[in-house]
């Protein structure tokens, strides 16, 4: 598209290259663009040209402590629940969410996972909602493990 | 610098509007113009009046926001000059054309029509120039100089249409049109359907049903100066087709309808073309026979229906085997409209594989009546509208079946 | 970022109630002698005051935030540009730092209506289908313009030869999308940099920011995201056309 076209876009800024013209005199002050004194008095954060170093930033990625609950959970029951729908505006929490809230709550130094699991259960079976266990071989003792030491699984 | 400086040029050509005026007028043109930076303390109204009274009182603010620019200015005074001029030129044309009647000895209230005047032109001053357009002519000046299209832009040099910038702002609206009336139609949902529905009479949707959408070349012409593509044409035309089958599309029967015509007849010469007829229910069907081998089968083809199949008395499971199924469905499905018509068949003769083929060239046919020509072309070319000739072939003497010999033994 | 272009947040929250505070005190004299501040208010250069269209109100962290604007791409799709304005990853999914996008975006509003005020065209431009005639609904509205469709090359650098007779170019070009596909950049960005027209345009984690004047780093995608830009452009220009008229009628 651009095969023999003009690259003067690769050049320093927009702002820059007018300037550049009023002061060689090849454009005169008053037929500046109308855009002109805004840019002046209110310049872009960053100067938007082509030729700029590569920002060397690290994303970092974002984990919360209750994300290894939720993946144990997810190994224990069977997912169910809705996934988020992103055209509606819902700020309702999903079932799963609620399980991590209440473990949260209920967890205690002592217990073990497993244990905190079934009194999360309990606490929802009173409220007459269920969690659906995965069936055993599915389960590779995933209750047994803490969620701390992931790694002792796999040996 | 050059190349910056021309592109700029052109940006910032904020006013230029195409006069008969030289590229030098021009350039003076652009100096004077924009942003009106240097006569901002000007007000626009009033200029002539407020000479003496310079306007140091005025804001900055809004200064800037008011003014016609110079540029715009001198246009318009071009323009109201080429006016006066056009209109002296006219009372000068009338003043001939008086004239040559006179010199004509014509009636004094008699109108001359153009005609007239290049006939009276050529009597009294004979040419013989060999070049027609360099003979004694006189011609209407609105004749000789159009005036300029300028109704596109406004004071400011604002193009007046919205979409002006896509090149194509005409087709483009429509097609816009088109997408808030279908996004419209979407924002239905089923339980109002029931509400919404207009009972249109069955004339209509007979006349409805045998519409087709205007050719390319007359869609085309109805956009003059924009260029429209083929490519264009095709997005309008899948836009338009799913408003028109839209369930609630009769809700924007209107709309769709001016770019729907009568269905031409095909060819004259060829066999004539089924009709459909119209049943009590004020359904369109059409009755076809089809062959295959021995087999026969007369097929019957409602539309406005639900895909519903009878064979023999049975739906589709006359046939157990899929294969079948999906011959008898085929034409059908070439034309996208398995859910839309209704078939009924009485088949007899041949075998299973026979009955099937018969009743596919039998559905083909009917088919073809309803079908625009496009599509009943591709079912021609699919095969399906062709009997198929093959018969069984006659035993020989001498040979155990039509081809095969006798098992030869050596004795 | 290079230090005299830098601003920092709290510099803008005290802008934001000095301006409150103002706009109080025109209230009370209005009731009480009238005009005497709004004569001096106006008088002022609308460039010196920092927020003379009061826009920088209509972004809040929070509805964008409900609009799902800070939803970015697959890490893999990032764009290694729009890095300092993530905010990290989650679930290999970019999420875009909406604290700093909410300023950018402040400073686009108002550079927008600045260029509304001054009387300048400003043109729209989407290539999203979902919403494509949400936009030309919104600019035939506002009374500016849009160009939704395929771009074609020729548009700003060769606009006599096709339309026929010189065009006035718009003066600032709103890119609801700056890509045309998932890998596209618009080719309208380099057309408008060439030809001197500065941009404003919403930039997704895989959108190349660099050819943007002012970039908004967000989510581009989202039909919410979408419709809530349109109602922030949209109630931008409104109140820059009201200001416009407003001060008009003064002057007479």
């Amino acid at each position: 598209m651009t095969m023999a076209g003009s690259r003067v876009h690769r050049h320093g800024t927009i702002y820059k290259r007018v300037e550049g013209l009023i002061k060689s005199e090849a454009l005169q002050w008053k037929d500046r663009p109308l855009w002109f004194d805004i840019w002046k008095k209110f310049p872009p954060q960053v100067e938007p040209k082509e030729d700029r170093p590569v920002p060397n930033v690290h994303v970092r990625k974002i984990l919360y402590p209750e994300d290894m609950v939720r993946a144990k959970m997810q190994e224990v029951y069977e997912v169910t629940g809705t996934v988020k729908n992103l055209r509606t505006k819902w700020k309702g929490k999903s079932k799963n969410q609620l399980f991590v809230e209440e473990y949260v709550r209920l967890q205690k130094p002592g217990l073990s996972v497993a244990e905190v699991f079934r009194q999360v259960e309990q606490e929802f079976r009173a409220r007459g909602q269920q969690f659906i266990r995965k069936p055993k071989n599915v389960l590779h003792n995933a209750e047994e493990t803490e969620p701390q030491n992931e790694e002792s699984k796999k040996s | 610098m050059s190349f910056t400086t021309l592109r700029l040029y052109r940006h910032l050509n904020l006013l230029q509007f195409a006069t008969s005026e030289s590229t030098y007028n021009r350039r003076a043109l652009f100096h004077q113009s924009h942003c009106c930076q240097q006569n901002k303390n000007v007000p626009a109204q009033g200029r002539d009046g407020l000479v003496g009274s310079e306007t140091s009182t005025v804001p900055k603010a809004f200064s800037r926001t008011q003014m016609i620019t110079r540029s715009m200015e001198r246009f318009i005074k071009h323009l109201q000059g080429e006016e006066l001029k056009r209109q002296r030129d006219i009372a000068e044309y009338e003043l001939g054309k008086r004239h040559l009647a006179n010199m004509m000895g014509l009636d004094e209230g008699q109108e001359m029509t153009q005609e007239d005047v290049k006939k009276c032109i050529e009597y009294l001053f004979p040419s013989g120039l060999f070049n027609k357009q360099a003979r004694p002519m006189m011609e209407h000046p609105l004749v000789l100089r159009p005036r300029v299209q300028i109704a596109e832009h406004d004071e400011e040099g604002r193009p007046k249409h919205y979409l002006h910038y896509t090149m194509k702002p005409t087709f483009y609206e429509l097609l816009h049109k088109a997408a808030v009336k279908y996004e419209r139609l979407k924002g239905f949902d089923g339980g109002q359907e029931g509400n919404l529905s207009v009972n249109t009479t069955a004339s209509e949707e007979i006349e409805f049903e045998m519409l087709e959408w205007i050719p390319y070349a007359e869609f085309k012409d109805l956009f003059k100066p924009e260029k429209i593509s083929e490519a264009d044409y095709k997005r309008f035309l899948t836009l338009f087709s799913r408003l028109r089958e839209h369930p609630l599309g009769h809700m924007e029967c209107d709309f769709v309808k001016t770019f729907l015509r009568v269905r031409q007849a095909a060819d004259s010469g060829e066999k004539k073309k089924l009709l459909p007829i119209k049943d009590e229910d004020g359904r369109l069907f059409v009755i076809e026979r089809g062959f295959k081998k021995t087999a026969k089968a007369y097929v019957s083809l409602k539309n406005n229906g639900s895909g519903q199949w009878n064979i023999n008395g049975k739906d589709l499971t006359y046939f157990e085997d899929v294969l079948y199924r999906q011959v008898v469905m085929w034409p059908l499905q070439l034309c996208n409209v398995i859910d839309r018509y209704d078939v009924s068949v009485r088949v007899t003769g041949s075998g299973i594989s026979g009955q099937a083929q018969a009743i596919r060239l039998g559905v083909s046919r009917c088919l073809s009546a309803f079908m625009s020509q496009e599509l009943v072309e591709k079912m021609r070319i699919a095969g399906l509208l062709t009997r198929d000739p093959r018969r069984r072939e006659r035993k020989k003497p001498g040979q155990e079946k039509a081809r095969k010999p006798f098992t030869w033994l050596r004795r | 970022m290079s230090g005299s272009h830098s601003r920092n947040l709290p510099a803008f929250r005290l802008l934001s109630t000095t301006r409150k505070y103002l706009s109080n005190i025109l209230n009370l004299s209005q009731s009480n002698e009238s005009g005497n501040v709004n004569d001096r208010l106006q008088q002022q250069d609308p460039l010196d005051h920092q927020d003379y269209f009061q826009v920088r109100d209509l972004v809040s962290l929070e509805t964008m935030f409900e609009s799902q604007c800070h939803y970015g791409h697959h890490q893999d799709c990032r764009n290694e540009y729009m890095t300092p304005y993530l905010f990290g990853t989650r679930c290999n999914i970019d999420i875009i730092d909406l604290e700093k996008t909410v300023p950018l975006f402040q400073d686009a509003l108002n550079v927008l209506a600045h260029v509304v005020y001054r009387g300048g065209i400003v043109l729209f431009v989407s290539r999203q289908k979902m919403t494509m005639h949400r936009v030309e609904h919104m600019a035939k509205h506002v009374g500016e313009f849009a160009h939704c469709r395929q771009w074609n090359s020729g548009v700003f650098t060769n606009t006599e030869q096709i339309v026929g007779f010189p065009t006035r170019l718009p003066d600032l070009c709103v890119f609801l999308h700056s890509q045309t596909s998932a890998v596209m950049p618009h080719p309208g960005l380099v057309d408008c940099a060439k030809l001197l027209i500065p941009t404003i345009g919403i930039v997704d984690s895989n959108c190349d920011p660099r050819l943007v004047s002012y970039p908004i780093p967000a989510n581009d995608d989202s039909f919410l995201s979408i419709i809530y830009y349109l109602k922030v452009f949209e109630n931008t220009v409104k109140l820059a056309k009201q200001k416009r008229q407003d001060d008009l009628l003064a002057e007479k």
